[in-house]
C-alpha cells in the first residue's frame, strides 16, 4: 500500500505527471474513436448507396435523408 | 509509383497492414509506458518529474513528422494532381494538431514543477504555437470550400507556406536565447541521455508514430469513402 | 502515363514542370523572407540577455532604462547565493563566465534553483547595476541521467567543468 501511494506521489509531483499522461491518454483514444466512427459511418453509408442503386431509385429517398 | 497514387490502390496494399501496425502501436505503447513509468530511473536534476519526457519529446517529434508528411503530401498533389495527397494531408491535419496539443499541454505541466511558470514567450514555445495554429488553419480551411478539390489545393499551399516554421522550430534553441533547453536527442555530438532514459523514449516514439500510420490509414478510408458517397451523389443529381 | 498521347504528354509534362518550379522557387523566396524577417526582430526574439549581451547593450547607444523590464540568463555564481539582513531578500550572481550580474530577488526559488544552475530572471536595472528581479525561473540543460551516473561522473571528474563552459557559450546562442 505504501509503495502505491509512494509511486502515486512521484517525489511530490505527481499531480503534474499524472496530468500529463492523462491528458495524453485522453486525446489519442479520441482521436481513435472518432476516426473509427467516423469511417464505419461513411463506410455504412457508402455500402447503403451502392445497394440502393443495384436496388433502383425506388428506394432513394428515403436514404438520402 | 505513380500506381500507388491512386487512393484505391494505396489502401489495397495498407489495409492488411492495419492489425500488424495496430498490435505494433499497443506493444510499443504498454512497453513505453512500463519502461517510462515504472523501469527507468529518475533524472540526477529534475527527480521523477523527467519522465513527462517520455510523452512530451514523442509527442513533439510526431507534431513536427506529421506536418512534414502533409507537406511533402501536400506538394506531390500540387505539382502531380496526386488525389491521394491531398487525402493523406486532409487525414493527417487532426492527428498532428492533437500530437501539438497533447506537446503544448504536458510541456506546461512539466514547466511548471521544473521552470516555475506553465509558459514563457520564448522562440521554441512560440513556434509550438504556431505549429498548432497552422493546424488549425488547415483543417478550417480544408473545410471551408463548398467544391472539395479547391479546399484542398488552398489549404496545401498553406501547409506548405507554414513548413517554414518546421527548421525555426527545430533550431530555436540554437539560433536564439530560450528558456527551452536545447535538443538532447537529435544534435551533434549525439544523445546526452543516458541509454537507461533514452530507450523507453525512442520505445514509446515508435509508438507514436504506429499510432499516426493507424489512424491515418482508418482516415484515408473514411476520406475515400466520402468521395466515392459524393461521386454516386452528384452523378444522381445529373440523372 | 505511357496511356497519353505524346502531344497530350509533352503539355502535361511541360505543366508538372512549370508547377514544380513553381513550387521550388515559392519555397526558396518565403525561406529568405523568413530568415531576414527573424534577422530584424532578432532582438525581440530572443528571450533573455546573457551578461555579456547586456554589457554591450549599455555600451552602445540604446542603453537599457532602469524602467524597461527585461530578461537577464546565465548561471547562479558558485558560493554567490546569499541571503539580505531582512531574511527574504535572495542575493546572487548570474555568471556567463565573462560578464557577471548582482540580483537581489524577493520571493520564492524554483526547486532547481542552486548554484551553477542555469536560470532566467526578469526584472529592472537600477543604476547602480544592481539587478532587481520579479521573478526568477530555472533553466536545465539538456543532459538527463539517473543519479548514480551523474555521481559516479563526479567522484571520477568528469563532471562540470568543461560542461559549464559548453553550458555558457550556448545559453549565449553559440553552439560548438
Amino acid at each position: 500500500m505504501e509503495q502505491i501511494t509512494e509511486f502515486l506521489a512521484m517525489g511530490g509531483h505527481g499531480a503534474y505527471i499524472w496530468s500529463a499522461y492523462g491528458i495524453t491518454t485522453i486525446v489519442l483514444l479520441a482521436v481513435l474513436v472518432v476516426s473509427i466512427r467516423h469511417m464505419r459511418g461513411q463506410e455504412y453509408l457508402l455500402q447503403q448507396l451502392r445497394a440502393a442503386r443495384r436496388g433502383g431509385a425506388s428506394h432513394q429517398n428515403e436514404l438520402d435523408e | 509509383m505513380h500506381k500507388y497514387a491512386n487512393p484505391n490502390q494505396f489502401l489495397r496494399i495498407a489495409n492488411p497492414l492495419l492489425p500488424w501496425l495496430s498490435g505494433l502501436t499497443v506493444l510499443c505503447m504498454g512497453m513505453g509506458l512500463y519502461l517510462g513509468l515504472f523501469a527507468s530511473p529518475k533524472d540526477y536534476q529534475q527527480g521523477e518529474t523527467v519522465r513527462i519526457m517520455y510523452i512530451h519529446v514523442p509527442s513533439a517529434w510526431m507534431a513536427m513528422f506529421v506536418y512534414g508528411s502533409m507537406a511533402m503530401a501536400g506538394a506531390t498533389a500540387l505539382i502531380w494532381r496526386h488525389p491521394l495527397g491531398h487525402m493523406i494531408a486532409k487525414a493527417s491535419a487532426p492527428v498532428g494538431a492533437s500530437f501539438t496539443m497533447i506537446c503544448l499541454l504536458t510541456g506546461s505541466l512539466w514547466g511548471k514543477p521544473m521552470w516555475g511558470t506553465w509558459w514563457v514567450w520564448d522562440a521554441r514555445l512560440t513556434s509550438v504555437l504556431i505549429l498548432f495554429f497552422l493546424y488549425i488553419g488547415y483543417i478550417a480551411l480544408v473545410n471551408a470550400f463548398d467544391d472539395s478539390a479547391r479546399g484542398q489545393r488552398t489549404a496545401s499551399v498553406l501547409v506548405l507556406v507554414g513548413a517554414v516554421n518546421l527548421p525555426i522550430i527545430k533550431f530555436s534553441v540554437d539560433w536564439w536565447n530560450t528558456l527551452h533547453q536545447p535538443a538532447s536527442v537529435v544534435r551533434m555530438d549525439g544523445p546526452a541521455v543516458h541509454p537507461s532514459m533514452l530507450w523507453p523514449l525512442l520505445i514509446m516514439s515508435i509508438g507514436f508514430t504506429m499510432f499516426y500510420f493507424v489512424v491515418l490509414i482508418l482516415r484515408l478510408r473514411s476520406e475515400l469513402a466520402a468521395t466515392k458517397i459524393r461521386n454516386i451523389r452528384l452523378g444522381q443529381a445529373g440523372e | 502515363m505511357n496511356y497519353l498521347t505524346p502531344p497530350t504528354r509533352s503539355r502535361a509534362a511541360t505543366r508538372k514542370r512549370r508547377r514544380l518550379y513553381a513550387v521550388l522557387s515559392g519555397g526558396a523566396m518565403l525561406a529568405i523572407a523568413a530568415a531576414l524577417v527573424l534577422t530584424a526582430f532578432e532582438d525581440s526574439i530572443v528571450f533573455f540577455y546573457s551578461p555579456s549581451d547586456l554589457a554591450e547593450k549599455q555600451a552602445g547607444s540604446e542603453p537599457v532604462k532602469p524602467s524597461q523590464l527585461l530578461r537577464i540568463g546565465g548561471l547562479v555564481e558558485e558560493g554567490s547565493v546569499k541571503h539580505a539582513p531582512d531574511g527574504v531578500t535572495n542575493l546572487f550572481t548570474v555568471t556567463d563566465l565573462e560578464k557577471t550580474i548582482s540580483v537581489a530577488y524577493k520571493g520564492i526559488l524554483p526547486d532547481l534553483f542552486r548554484e551553477g544552475q542555469g536560470i532566467v530572471t526578469s526584472g529592472n536595472l537600477r543604476p547602480d547595476g544592481l539587478f532587481v528581479a520579479t521573478e526568477v525561473l530555472a533553466k536545465h540543460d539538456e543532459t538527463y541521467m539517473p543519479p548514480e551516473v551523474a555521481d559516479a561522473l563526479k567522484r571520477a571528474g568528469a563532471w562540470k567543468g568543461a560542461t559549464d563552459k559548453d553550458k555558457a557559450t550556448s545559453e549565449k546562442g553559440k553552439t560548438p
